[in-house]
């Protein structure tokens, strides 16, 4: 068994959402910290995170939810927050197995 | 490593303690100004510090939840300092006082400014960490199972520069 020991979670996504994250309209650094998120948001979720019912966003359902709050400077100087929120179906969660069913960048 | 409020928490208790000290400028002797001009010098240092460790935390990227746990309270805290200070300042204008108490209040006005722009910083990053999400969209998240059930997803591989830039 892996992840949620320490272990990181194996995480499966789809191609579309794959591209969607390349092509989010950002600077390159903003998506590496994406990256970032992903590693050590996701793969390495703590149980504590992942089973809070506040991260739960349906009581009954295998899913938890994460959102990463940043900032990013374009080329000009101009500074901007965003917000992206990923949807985590964890149902195999003790195979160390995770399933990207949603993110949406704000 | 210490907390991320500890330099906040720090300057905030400093500030206060500045705000009962400057209702009795007209009072101070000139070593009295001298200290309270240092004091207030070092605050803005303390609060400009605060100010760049969060900017650097937001631009590495923090959970929004959590952010707002740790710092709402603080711009809470920082709005009430910012105006005692304003009121602190306008009052103390409208009386004559030794020419080091007049510096005292300029380096205190000077804080205020500082300290308001933490705020400015902090209910700009609140108010998009607390934006309600957009509905998740169950349909897309069906579709994705489904894929998966399929085997026509992937595992998650870290690109060698992050993901695709620009």
């Amino acid at each position: 068994v892996i992840g949620g020991s320490g272990l990181p979670y194996h995480l499966q996504i789809r191609d579309a959402d794959q591209e969607y994250l390349n092509e989010l309209p950002l600077t390159a650094k903003a998506k590496a910290k994406i990256e970032d998120f992903i590693d050590y948001g996701i793969l390495h979720v703590a149980d504590a995170f992942r089973l809070d019912p506040a991260n739960r966003p349906r009581p009954d359902g295998p899913y938890f939810q994460s959102e990463l709050l940043f900032f990013d400077v374009d080329e000009s100087g101009k500074k901007s927050y965003h917000k992206i929120n990923f949807v985590i179906n964890d149902a195999n969660a003790a195979y160390g197995v995770l399933l990207l069913v949603y993110v949406d960048l704000q | 490593m210490l907390c991320a409020t500890f330099v906040p928490d720090l300057a905030l208790g400093f500030a206060e303690k500045m705000s009962a000290t400057v209702e009795k400028v007209e009072e101070f002797s000139e070593s009295d100004g001298e200290t309270a001009v240092l004091a207030c010098q070092f605050l803005q240092m303390l609060f400009a510090k605060a100010r760049n460790s969060i900017e650097s935390m937001l631009s590495e990227g923090v959970e929004a939840r959590s952010f707002v746990t740790q710092y709402e309270r603080t711009a809470a805290e920082l709005a009430d300092i910012a105006t005692a200070i304003e009121q602190a300042v306008a009052r103390s204008r409208s009386r004559p006082a030794r020419a080091m108490a007049n510096a005292f209040i300029a380096n205190y006005q000077a804080l205020g400014q500082e300290i308001e722009s933490l705020r400015q910083m902090l209910v700009e990053a609140l108010a998009k960490a607390k934006a309600i999400p957009r509905p998740i969209d169950w349909q897309r998240v069906q579709e994705v199972e489904a894929a998966y059930q399929q085997g026509a997803t992937k595992p998650f591989q870290r690109s060698s520069n992050g993901l695709k830039g620009e």
